[in-house]
Formats: structure tokens, sequence, C-alpha cells
């Protein structure tokens, strides 16, 4: 879809609504609905399995799908503004390859892995957080060695691109620069790769896409955990990038994370 | 009358009373005291179960020294107490063995571990969340929400298993396929459903197990993991999810049956004879 759309439709924006509008927001495979009442605010969701092709920007309809369970928000005088904010997962996200991907030893690569996002319903003015809807379902996942030692986390799959301009548009999930380093002496096979969104910071930009800080991962030798550390979006992406939520941990310096898989794995 | 209780206020008496009741007051509350610090120092350190142990260890350890100075105050001889304590504690110990059981076998069970307060554990038959763990029981509440309580007796000599102990669980989903249904489709099949199932965990990967050939069905054993927590709705839908999948690929599950061939050159006088296939709804 063309860009310009894209910037018409900054849908993480606040927006206003007049009493009794309803506003439907199609992001991925999530469907919201948002109706304003004088006294209430009505707030459903539901999720389809058919193919997205338009640009995620809202649309009027004259009300709820009567299929649809709403939840209530009973206010004295609703607030006219809305907010659909997105923030990442508060769990990794491990990223299965669609194709095995190889690193020989003492490379380096940058793969784009997109994850979804999670959107905060809030009202403005002053803020109210009404529901926090997650854009994609993912299922569970245990990253670790063995069932006793790991993490739970979020399952995916990836095409794990190496160039910027093989991305597609999918503005409901958040793009992060993972830089994989192979110190070691052995070809690093990464058929799951854990990125761990819960330390990155989200940012919007101009064009309408979803970005987060950059990771870099260092595999050294046999040792079961990388090193990991994040950076910052690169001066030309900086450039009218808008910071839409911080990290939900702060990770250590020199921290190790569980990055990769089939090292130690049972 | 009114003389004599005057005199007696007027005795040393009254004061050593006096002094005695401050010294318990004042051993109740540095008792709490000292047992809220405990928990508000140690929540870091301690598990939950500890942090009881020494709130209740320090509690009754504090009153005890403050009520044997009382009693010192009173006029009483506490090496007398003691001596006649001693003797006591040998009848008392001849006549409750069972208690003394429990006692020994609450210290190992608080020195072994096996569980924590809020785990749920089962024990025989039942099964439930841990409330407390005392030195002579474990108190439960069971899902269906009664007090259960087991003396540390039976934990010790009984199998105990403990359900949360790791974050993530495995549901063994046992069935049979008739036997005209192609293994590698029903093997598709499941791993659809357990690919769909958000709650189904995508590693460790879901197990397909094919156990052997049953007497009316093919076995088949479907392994899936899930986070604890989601253990139970995920043997719900899973369940139900494999069904409709089954119902939709066409794949049987048979009911057990016996299949009984009539011998035409037999004797006329043979019992008389079933029907072909005779279902049986077990």
């Amino acid at each position: 879809m063309p860009n310009k759309q894209n910037e018409q439709c900054a849908w993480w924006l606040p927006q206003e609504v007049a009493i009794n509008a309803c506003r439907h927001y199609r992001l991925g495979p999530l469907h919201i609905y948002l109706q304003r009442q004088s006294q209430q605010w009505l707030l459903a969701h539901e999720y389809s399995t058919e193919e997205v092709l338009q640009v995620p920007c809202h649309a009027e309809v004259s009300m709820i799908p009567v299929h649809l369970t709403s939840q209530r928000y009973l206010i004295n005088q609703s607030q006219a503004s809305y907010q659909l904010l997105p923030r990442l997962m508060d769990r990794p996200v491990v990223v299965k390859t669609l194709q095995p991907v190889n690193l020989p030893p003492n490379e380096q690569t940058t793969l784009y892995i997109s994850s979804p996002v999670t959107l905060s319903v809030m009202l403005k003015g002053p803020d109210l957080l009404l529901q926090n809807i997650a854009v994609q379902r993912l299922s569970d996942t245990w990253f670790g060695p063995s069932t006793q030692i790991g993490e739970l986390c979020y399952a995916d799959k990836t095409h794990a691109r190496h160039a910027k301009t093989e991305l597609s548009v999918r503005p409901h999930r958040a793009v992060t620069p993972v830089t994989v380093h192979n110190h070691s002496t052995q070809m690093l096979s990464i058929d799951k790769l854990s990125i761990p969104v819960p330390f990155l910071a989200l940012y919007a930009l101009p064009d309408g896409s979803l970005w987060t800080d950059p990771v870099t991962l260092s595999h050294e030798g046999l040792q079961a955990l990388a090193h990991f550390r994040t950076g910052k979006l690169s001066a030309a992406e900086a450039i009218g990038a808008t910071l839409l939520s911080e990290p939900i941990q702060k990770p250590e310096k020199h921290s190790l994370v569980r990055a990769f898989t089939d090292i130690f794995s049972d | 009358m009114t003389e004599s209780f005057l005199h007696w206020l007027q005795s040393e008496h009254i004061d050593h009373l006096i002094k005695a009741s401050v010294l318990l007051l004042a051993g109740f509350i540095c008792a709490s005291m000292a047992s809220r610090a405990v928990s508000r120092f140690f929540s870091k350190n301690f598990s939950q179960h500890h942090i009881v142990l020494f709130k209740r260890l320090l509690y009754w350890l504090i009153v005890a020294l403050f009520v044997a100075s009382a009693l010192k105050q009173l006029g009483f001889s506490l090496s007398v107490l003691l001596g006649a304590a001693g003797v006591l504690s040998v009848a008392l110990g001849f006549a409750s063995q069972t208690s003394a059981s429990n006692l020994i076998s609450g210290l190992f069970l608080i020195g072994e571990q096996p569980f924590k307060l809020g785990d749920t554990i089962k024990v025989g038959n039942t099964t439930g969340e841990v409330l407390s763990i005392d030195l002579l029981s474990v108190k439960l509440r069971t899902f269906d929400n009664l007090f259960v309580r087991i003396p540390n007796e039976t934990l010790i000599k009984s199998e105990v298993t403990n359900l949360t102990r790791f974050p993530i669980r495995r549901f063994d989903l046992l069935l049979g396929v008739a036997y005209k249904e192609q293994i590698a489709v029903v093997r598709k099949v499941l791993m659809d459903v357990a690919d769909k199932n958000p709650l189904c965990l995508d590693e460790p990967n879901p197990m397909f197990l094919f156990l052997g050939f049953g007497d009316s069905a093919l076995n088949i054993q479907f392994s899936v993991w899930s986070k604890r927590e989601n253990f139970r709705d995920l043997r719900n839908s899973l369940q139900e999810e494999v069904k409709l999948a089954f119902d939709k690929a066409g794949i049987e599950i048979p009911f057990p049956q016996r299949v009984v061939y009539l011998n035409p050159t037999s004797d006329d006088k043979t019992q008389p004879q079933e029907n072909d296939k005779a279902a049986d709804k077990t």
C-alpha cells in the first residue's frame, strides 16, 4: 500500500469522536469497535482469519455488530478523545524461521524480524486505560534447554528478511533489526530466535510503520546464552520517529539472554 | 474482710503481680512486633513457608521467655518448674506418640520442602491448594472448596504429587482410530489442531505416539504441552477441537466391537448364534 495513505492513517494518534458515533479499526486479524455515548463508552473486538489487504485506517460504522459482546465503561460525562496506543509484548517472542538460516563463523548479519503489538485502548483527558488487546493471539512456547530451565515466550514465524526493501507493509507489527554476530568457530544454525521485546522501546516512523530499538546478539562458542545489547534507531530512522512506549523491563549491562535454540537443547 | 484485702494490697504481692502482668503484656507486644519485623525483612530472601515458620517460632520463643520471667517475678522457682515440665513431657510423649510422629514428620517436611504455600498438590485421592504447613499437619483447600487437614506423618509415608512445581505441564490425550484410517493423515490432523490452539505450546513440540494395535482401534497417544495455568483450558479445548477436526476429516473413533463368524458346517445343536457384530458402548 502506498505510504501516502499510511501517513493519513497514523492510527496510534489520539482521535476525537462525536457522541453516538461508532468507529471500526482493522489491524491485522483484529477488529476493534469503539462507540461513544453520552455517559458510557462501548468497546468490542474480534479476530478474523481472512487476509488483510486494506490499510488499518478507522471507518465510521453505524453500530457495533450485534454478534459481539461489548464491554461498557460507565462515565459521568464521556471524554471525546481516545487513543489506541501500541505496546510491545510482555514476554520475549520466539520466531521460527520459515527456511533454515545458517551463519558461518566470524560473520554477522542483520535480520529484520517483526512481532505483533498489543493495543492499549485509552480515553484521553484524563487518561483512562480501558483494555489491553493483543493485535494477534500468539501461541505460547517454552524456550530453554529443558522443561525445567527456560522461560515462557510467545511463538511466531518469520521470513528472517535481511533487506529493508523486502519488508512488507504490516502496520500492526513492529520491526526489530536483529544483528547476529557469530564469534564461534562453528556454523550457527538459526532456526529459532528469541527476540527480547520487553527490553525494547517502540517507535512510530512517519511512513506509518512501527519499529523497535535494534538488538545485537553475539554468539560465543558453546555458551548456551548469547550476549545481548540494545541500540538506538539509526540517525536516518530517528528523524521524525515518535516514541510510543518505553521498554517494559530495563536490561542489565552486559546481559545474557537465551537467544538461539539448538545449543545444549535436549 | 475489707481490711484484710487492703492489707494484701499494701503487701509486696500486688507489686509482683503488677510487674508480672506488665512483663506478660510487654512480651506479647514484643513478640508480635518481632514476628512482623521478620516478615518485613525476610520477605525478599526467604519463601513464604519459611517466613511463616520463623514468625511462629520467634513469637512463641519471646512469649515463653517473658512468661518465664513473669513466673519468676511471682516467686515461682524456674528450676523446679522445668524439672516438672521434663517429667511431664516424658509422660506426654508416651501418651501422644502420634502427635510426636507428626511433629518429627513436620520437621522433615519443612527441611525437604516438597511443596510450598500456594502450591497445588495431590495426596492419595485429594488434590488441593496448600493453605498452611504446620508442625502437625498440612491444610489444603480442595477445588470444590473443602478444607482438608492431612497429618504430616501421612505426607511422609505416601506419594505426594506437586502439580505446580514446574511452569509447564504435559497433557496426554489417549485415543483410538479405526483400522481403516491412514496414520499419516491422523498425525497431520492432530498436529494442525495443536498448531492452531494458542494454549498449546509450540516448544516442546507436540508428540505423536502410535501405541499399537488395539482390539478395536489403532491406539494413539498425542501429548501436548501447556502453561501450568492453562492446563485445564487446554485439556477442554484440545479434546473438543480434536473431535471437530476428526469429524471434518472423516476420521472414525470406533466403539469397542466384536466380530462373531458363524461356521455353516457345525452341528445344528450348537448354541444360538449372535449376530455378526455387536457394539458395546462402554
